[in-house]
């Protein structure tokens, strides 16, 4: 495990931003396979656009991968380029245990962030707005600030906010989950 | 004596005198309804709740005028508008405080103030944004009224020119500005444009009849929509980069007394200031085309006449008030197609549009004919409205900039809960939840890799504009691809563009060590 998480940390920064914009070129090359079924005007401009993007992408990548074997340089627009990769390269100086270690912490973290999002939209399809309210918010917030004070304060501050701009005022019909049905939910304020 | 009002007469626009007796009346009616002290009061209420739905992710503008219009059924006509129009020029501002204190444009239109907005806010400086954001928006919307009353006249002809091949141009010109204005690295902003409009070219395209890139999948028939991206890429994605970081927004006390330095700044860039609120007000009058443009084209003006345009996007004070200064501008300039045309000018008119219809007035010449006093009464509750917003955000200047030292772990699910709840509420629909988390994540990743979420914004905007704006130029010229480059109108924006994309390259050129 300890030796999976060390080949992560030391992934470099510009690969893990080659395989984004990989991720891109697939999703545009599959635009492209599907815009040859439609009608000419109804593909013209998916395909010039598509075709322009996958050039820009192939060459965002050939730069990220290979950039530094190619002398960059001229007009203002090329000089951009490698002041880029410049940049890119300063970024990849830290190496040794201490730096794998931050940057398997670092990644942890943004991967725990996006976990709390999937999780508060899985909630808000469970449980409802409302309801989401008292589990979502003293879950985050306990867990990183260990206080029940805060707690309560924050799911106060925000109940109240939503009853009363949402419920009340804008007459928003907030639905309720699928485990917790409206009916539940109406008996709320 | 009388005075000249644009009609349609058969067809053509004409010059109908009033006499000035009526204009008189008219702007005496107004005066009383806006200064009745029950109504006072419900203008003050109206710009508090623009301000407030401004400043909430995906609320701002149309959605806030939408939700009102049922609260206004049972007022009379001239009050009804009068509490719309005020909401209306509430929202402008409110938009902005997002945009500095959380890098969220509250709406599209705002999406400019984030460039030197945000980064002034992690400065410690979001006193003076605020300050600079509050003097720009009230005055702008005072430079926008009044050459809405001054141009009343004679300025439809120009509004009437602009066509479907102008439209596109126009676009163009818009989406040309991703390249320029943006700050990073050019060919990362030219992909994000490009996957901006490869967004926009999913769902049904009316002019076309082709449903595109729906995957079978009926969320995606109307679309990808704008408002949860607009929410997804910035508020979400915003939280995730700073709680990833435990980072607050600013790493640095909110420094004192900016609040006089912000108000200062914009009587010293008071060239910048008039200039951007008239191209917001120029724009504006376009129909159709929207706050966004005009945002943008202000702000790379300012940037492009700026003895040093290297420091925009990196805390120039000057960013934010071109950029406010055209967003309320625009209001003034939407409201002459949608008063003396019935055409609106943007999506908040179109809305304010269906609310004439409710109160039995019919948007369009006859308006001016039969309802005078209904463009004195938008006049002055735009007027009042922005300097009820522009003081309130003054005055709690030194409060907000405090969001900014807020710990993220106490900010960021606020802010999630409630972005998510306003991506819900626009359609009532959990796709656009979805959506928005969806965008939230690849915002993220977006902001890892410095890669611009504002250019995939106005190609979302813009390219729709572009492509059925092509077509139906097309169909009217039964295919003849000349028609695309013969009209004065179109030369003009060609050479605009041209203009725009060399005009960097050469300064580049031009200010090299020889």
């Amino acid at each position: 495990m300890a030796g999976i998480r060390d080949r992560i940390a030391a992934v470099e920064d510009h690969y893990w931003e080659a395989g984004f914009f990989l991720l891109l070129l697939l999703y545009t090359l599959l635009l492209l396979v599907e815009a040859r079924t439609y009608t000419p005007s109804g593909r013209l401009f998916p395909i010039l656009i598509g075709g322009l993007l996958v050039v820009l992408v192939a060459v965002k990548i050939t730069i990220l991968l290979l950039g530094d074997r190619y002398e960059l340089g001229g007009a203002g627009l090329f000089d951009q380029f490698a002041e880029d990769l410049l940049a890119q390269k300063v970024g990849e100086e830290a190496t040794g245990t201490d730096a794998t270690t931050r940057t398997w912490h670092r990644y942890r973290r943004e991967l725990e962030m996006i976990g709390w999002v999937f999780l508060l939209l899985v909630l808000l399809v469970l449980l409802g707005f409302q309801l989401t309210i008292f589990a979502f918010l003293p879950a985050y917030i306990y867990r990183y600030e260990r206080s029940w004070r805060r707690v309560i304060e924050v799911t106060a501050f925000t109940w109240v906010g939503t009853y009363l701009i949402f419920i009340r005022f804008l007459t928003v019909p907030l639905p309720g989950g699928l485990i917790v049905p409206d009916v539940i939910v109406r008996l709320l304020p | 004596m009388s005075i000249a009002l644009p009609v349609i007469d058969h067809g053509s626009i004409v010059l109908q005198t009033a006499p000035v007796g009526e204009v008189n009346e008219a702007i005496r009616i107004g005066l009383e309804t806006v200064l009745d002290p029950g109504n006072f009061v419900l203008i003050v209420l109206a710009s508090l709740l623009g301000l407030l739905m401004g400043a909430l992710p995906g609320l701002g503008g149309p959605i806030t005028l939408a939700l009102l219009i049922p609260v206004t059924f049972d007022m009379n006509a001239n009050v009804g508008i009068m509490v719309l129009a005020a909401a209306l020029g509430g929202g402008a501002f409110g938009g902005s405080i997002t945009a500095i204190l959380l890098n969220t444009p509250g709406t599209a239109p705002n999406a400019a103030t984030v460039f030197d907005g945000y980064p002034l806010a992690q400065q410690g400086r979001a006193n003076e944004a605020l300050a600079a954001s509050a003097v720009a928006s009230a005055s702008g919307a005072i430079v926008g009224v009044a050459l809405l009353l001054v141009s009343m006249t004679f300025i439809i002809p120009f509004a009437l020119a602009f066509g479907s091949i102008e439209f596109f141009w126009l676009a163009l010109v818009g989406l040309t500005i991703i390249a320029v204005a943006t700050r990073g690295s050019v060919l990362t902003d030219l992909i994000a444009g490009a996957f901006g409009l490869i967004l926009a070219f999913h769902g049904l395209n009316a002019v076309t009849g082709t449903a595109r890139f729906t995957w079978g999948i009926d969320y995606l028939f109307d679309g990808v929509r704008l408002i949860p991206v607009i929410i997804g890429l910035f508020a979400v994605a915003e939280m995730l980069s700073l709680a990833s970081r435990g980072q607050t927004i600013s790493e640095v006390e909110v420094a004192a007394g900016g609040k006089l330095q912000g108000a200062r700044a914009v009587l010293e860039h008071r060239w910048v200031f008039l200039r951007s609120a008239a191209i917001g007000w120029l724009v504006g009058i376009i129909p159709g085309v929207g706050g966004t443009l005009a945002n943008f084209v202000a702000y790379l003006q300012a940037q492009q006449t700026s003895k040093d345009p290297d420091s925009f996007g990196r805390g120039n004070i000057v960013g934010v008030i071109a950029s406010e200064a055209s967003n309320d501008a625009k209001d003034g300039g939407a409201m002459l197609p949608t008063l003396a045309l019935g055409i609106p000018g943007s999506a908040s008119t179109a809305v304010l549009l269906g609310a004439f219809v409710i109160h039995g007035l019919v948007p369009g010449p006859l308006i001016l004919d039969e309802n005078l006093q209904i463009v004195f009464v938008i006049v002055f509750a735009l007027v009042i409205s922005n300097l009820t917003t522009s003081t309130v955000g003054l005055a709690t200047a030194k409060y907000l900039a405090r969001i900014t030292r807020v710990s993220i772990t106490t900010l960021a699910p606020i802010v999630l809960f409630v972005a998510l709840l306003g991506s819900f509420v626009i359609r009532l629909n959990f796709g656009d939840v979805a959506f928005a988390v969806v965008f939230g994540v690849i915002g993220f990743w977006m902001i890892k890799f410095d890669v611009s979420r504002v250019a995939v914004i106005i190609a979302l905007v813009l390219g729709p504009l572009a492509e059925e704006n092509f077509h139906r130029a097309l169909q009217i010229s039964r295919g003849d691809y000349s028609i695309l480059f013969t009209r004065p109108q179109s030369i003009f924006l060609i050479v605009v563009l041209i203009v725009i994309l060399v005009l960097p390259v050469y300064r580049s050129l031009a200010n090299r060590p020889s």
